[in-house]
């Protein structure tokens, strides 16, 4: 690494950013209860950035490139061409980060020690419980990755750390008499224990025999509860738009010390937290060498902080907090949700609002239309509204869950969405 | 590729045969450059390396594969023999039909070969895009995207070497108005594989980018409902994709994951449908010459007149199931397993005129731009969003435009209810993911369709 960081500065840039990325996964397919196929995959790479320093009337000016250094490639192709670049762009200069302190947080399950031993026990788990009444495995997929990162930067950073990632999809397979159904799920988590694997396969298992008997949402308007796996998702807008880069393309909705819903009972303090021990998103340092952090974004339903890169907090002028990290939401709850008549989501097809203008349309996977305590199954149809509309009504349950990369109420029930089905 | 790397591994394979029934590997490359600009910043950086080697054995149950970035002779050579050396063989349940044989090379036809322009001229030509983009009514900011990558493979068995040099560029517009209440954006996207003549977008074609967000900034919510549509080829291109082509993708049909397994020779559509699936169409953006399991490029008829004919498969769906072999193995990476895939999916032309087409609907809603979809092989419904749409009234369009759209609904009775086929042609280029990942390039397409769906 040093050796690539000396030809570096031996090409005459004036900073460079190098991260080492060294990982090694297993990967297994299964087939019903049979192996369908297995993957080593090693790798070893090295993300570059260089930066050259120009002027203009006065004003500091930068130009920067990014590459992926692989070993046995010619890496002074890369610099020629980086130089060129640095030489074409002039944006508006940023320091890069003069030093770290390397946070404290769990990153590695010690259980990834032996990748394929992980595996193997993984998908004993999953052919053991998923199967019951009516429902079988269709297949699974299970990915177990354990990685070295070390940052080195021209400012003096030198940091290193270690990482695991789970990344497993199941899906299962409903039958009665004629009646097919499937449903699957995908999940990613830092350890194993946070996948609640044997539980979340029985809770599967229940949720596709169930929908045997679906029946398609009528027309018409209706609160719908998003379980906690969606909320991030439905957060997304709101993430997106108190983001510095948003701010300074000139495209942010939030006004610092302003409130995000105008209206409605309840509201939520909404924090970026790098510290959620083995939170997906969950950091050390970054790739600026900023450490892991824990930073109040929306305070009460008040925004009051733009988080932002390194690059981004220079633009504006405030303390960087790195890119957002896990979802942590705290309800501010005055009037507790008591409807007796909404749909419990428990899959859309796909949800990801729309991050610019809070729109979405998804059709529903599987639902339940929960009516005085009784659930009726539901399949087909979508629900459609604006995310930031919806903040304008807005109800949590009381219990909090982690999934992953949220720290949060279990249910997030947004009133009057619009839904179509028969 | 270094050919004495090649027959080094060459020889590997050779022996592993004795052992094994089938091993070949697959090298791959690429280079290339993204460019990224906007109102105040210009990003410039190579694009992904995709340097990768991966080993893929067959041990008489099911394939095992061992891959890496590290690529030097000595290393690649240690490796393979490792890996075969470890190959418990099975007892053989299924026969996979042979690698191609014997030596060959592909590479893209380009009419304007990239290099032809330097880094500076192309990040001036963005410049320029942007510039014209900055001077609309209302614009805040814009992004505008220009990606060319060289992607290269070769694949290696013990009897040949088989090498493809693809060309991909895309290019994308995206423009942010607002009227100090509401933000709204609109894009344009091109490219495909070819050259540069893939990403010229004349002068006009901004103006009307510039117009049609400001006419969202008046888009009204549609009342959800069944309307009867006209689908613009995108549209038409991300229905035949989402919603059909990943249900005929014979790897979920080994995972009982896809309803159109029974309707195999069955009538499915309306008889004026007819679906292709063709890895070989000119400048298609999921064009390629052979697939990620050295199986030579070829059109599929999925759906004829109506009828489900053929499903796409992968060197092991086909044989498990003993389908016909189509050229559809693809990988994401060289770090990632072979799957079934679409290439460039579309329906074919028809006689109607898209004018006339219009014309014929007394009530209903033209559907312009679209965002995304998701597939839903088992249940065969569909997803997919749409970023705007026009009412007809009385065979005219109107003023009112509709934001955001969905369509939902069941694949056979959408594609049954498909009454007028455009006798237009044109494919637009996606990423298209397996469930949430797994993402290549692909193009969908196809003339203007005339259906009836549900939107919410």
């Amino acid at each position: 690494m040093r050796q690539i960081a000396a030809e570096i500065r031996d090409f005459g840039f004036d900073d460079y950013r190098v991260i080492e990325i060294n990982s090694r996964e297993h990967q297994l397919y299964l087939l019903r209860q049979k192996t369908e196929s297995r993957r080593t995959v090693e790798s070893r790479y090295y993300e570059i950035t260089v930066y050259k320093k120009h002027s203009s009337s006065g004003k500091k000016l930068q130009g920067e490139y990014t590459f992926i250094y692989k070993p046995d490639t010619d890496l002074s192709f890369y610099l020629e061409q980086a130089d060129l670049a640095c030489d074409l762009i002039k944006n508006r200069h940023y320091a890069l980060v003069g030093s770290t302190k390397i946070a404290e947080v769990d990153m590695l399950d010690p259980a990834l020690s032996n990748l394929i031993l992980a595996g193997d026990q993984l998908s004993e788990v999953i052919q053991k419980y998923s199967n019951g009444p009516n429902v079988r495995l269709s297949s699974a997929e299970l990915f177990l990755r354990r990685s070295e990162v070390t940052l080195l930067t021209s400012t003096g950073i030198e940091a290193s750390k270690e990482k695991g990632l789970i990344e497993l999809e199941v899906s299962l397979l409903g039958r009665k008499g004629k009646e097919e159904q499937e449903l699957n799920f995908h999940l990613q988590r830092r350890s194993i224990g946070h996948l609640r694997l044997q539980q979340r396969l029985k809770e599967y298992c229940e949720h596709t025999r169930n929908m045997l008997e679906v029946q398609v949402p009528k027309n018409g308007k209706a609160t719908v509860a998003f379980l906690a796996p969606e909320i991030a998702n439905l957060l997304a807008p709101v993430v997106f738009h108190s983001s510095g880069q948003a701010r300074d393309k000139g495209i942010s909705r939030f006004v610092l010390n302003d409130r995000i819903n105008q209206d409605g009972d309840n509201t939520f303090t909404l924090k970026s937290s790098g510290l959620l021990p083995y939170g997906l998103y969950s950091e050390p340092f970054d790739d600026d060498g900023i450490p892991g952090q824990e930073h109040t974004i929306i305070n009460q339903g008040i925004f009051k902080k733009y988080w932002a890169t390194k690059r981004y907090a220079d633009y504006l002028g405030v303390d960087p907090t790195g890119s957002f990290k896990n979802v942590v939401v705290e309800p501010m709850i005055n009037t507790e949700f008591s409807d007796n008549d909404y749909y419990e989501i428990v899959q859309f097809s796909d949800f990801s609002p729309d991050p610019i203008t809070g729109d979405f349309v998804a059709e529903i996977r599987f639902a339940y239309h929960v009516r005085q305590g009784k659930k009726t199954p539901i399949k087909g149809g979508s629900a459609a509204g604006n995310v930031f509309d919806a903040l304008n009504d807005l109800y949590f349950s009381q219990d909090t869950v982690f999934e992953g990369d949220y720290l949060g109420p279990r249910i997030f029930a947004l009133r009057n969405l619009s839904i179509s089905g028969q | 590729m270094d050919r004495t790397l090649a027959a080094v591994l060459q020889d590997i394979l050779k022996k592993a045969e004795a052992k094994i029934p089938y091993a070949v590997g697959t090298l791959f490359s690429n280079r290339g450059i993204d460019m990224n600009i906007d109102k105040k910043d210009e990003h410039l950086s190579a694009v992904r390396s995709n340097l990768g080697f991966v080993l893929s054995v067959f041990n008489g149950e099911y394939f095992e594969e061992f891959a890496t970035d590290i690529t030097n002779k000595d290393h690649l050579a240690a490796f393979c023999s490792n890996a075969i050396q470890n190959i418990s063989l099975k007892k053989t349940k299924y026969k996979v039909s042979a690698p191609i044989q014997g030596t060959s090379s592909f590479k893209t036809e380009e009419k304007i070969n990239p290099d032809r322009l330097s880094l500076n001229e192309k990040l001036e030509m963005l410049r320029h895009r942007r510039a014209m983009i900055l001077d609309g009514k209302n614009v805040v900011n814009c992004r505008i995207v220009y990606s060319e990558e060289l992607r290269n493979k070769t694949f290696i068995t013990s009897a040949g070497i088989t090498d493809e040099e693809i060309r991909n560029i895309s290019h994308y517009l995206m423009i942010y108005v607002s009227d100090g209440k509401q933000l709204k954006y609109d894009y344009i996207s091109t490219g495909g594989t070819g050259g540069l003549e893939l990403v010229e977008v004349p002068d006009s074609q901004i103006n009307d980018l510039v117009e049609s967000a400001n006419r969202l900034l008046y888009a009204e919510k549609i009342e959800p409902d069944f309307y009867d549509i006209v689908a613009t080829p995108e549209i038409a291109g991300l229905i035949a994709h989402e919603a059909f082509g990943h249900g005929v993708e014979a790897d979920m049909y080994l995972k009982d994951r896809a309803r159109s397994k029974e309707y195999l020779g069955k009538v499915i559509a309306s008889p004026l449908v007819n679906i292709v699936d063709d890895p070989t169409l000119p400048g298609g953006y999921g064009s390629y010459f052979i697939d990620d399991e050295g199986i030579p490029a070829k059109p599929t008829y999925i759906i004829k007149d109506g009828k489900f004919i053929q499903s796409l498969t992968d060197r092991y769906a086909s044989s498990v199931m003993k389908l016909p072999a189509t050229a559809n193995g693809r990988r994401e990476s060289f770090a990632r397993k072979v799957y079934t895939r679409m290439s460039n999916t579309f329906f074919s032309p028809g006689n109607d005129d898209p004018a006339d087409m219009i014309k014929s609907v007394d009530n209903g809603i033209y559907l312009i731009r679209g965002l995304s979809g998701m597939e839903d092989p088992k249940g065969w419904g569909i997803q997919v969003l749409v970023l705007y749409g026009k009412e007809i009234k009385n065979g005219r369009l109107t003023e009112r435009i509709f934001s955001p759209l969905g369509i939902t609904g069941f694949v056979p009775d959408l594609l049954k209810d498909i009454s007028q086929v455009g006798n237009d042609f044109k494919v637009d280029l996606g990423i298209c993911g397996k469930g949430y990942k797994e993402y290549i390039p692909v193009s969908s397409g196809g003339p203007h369709i005339r259906t009836r769906v549900r939107l919410g």
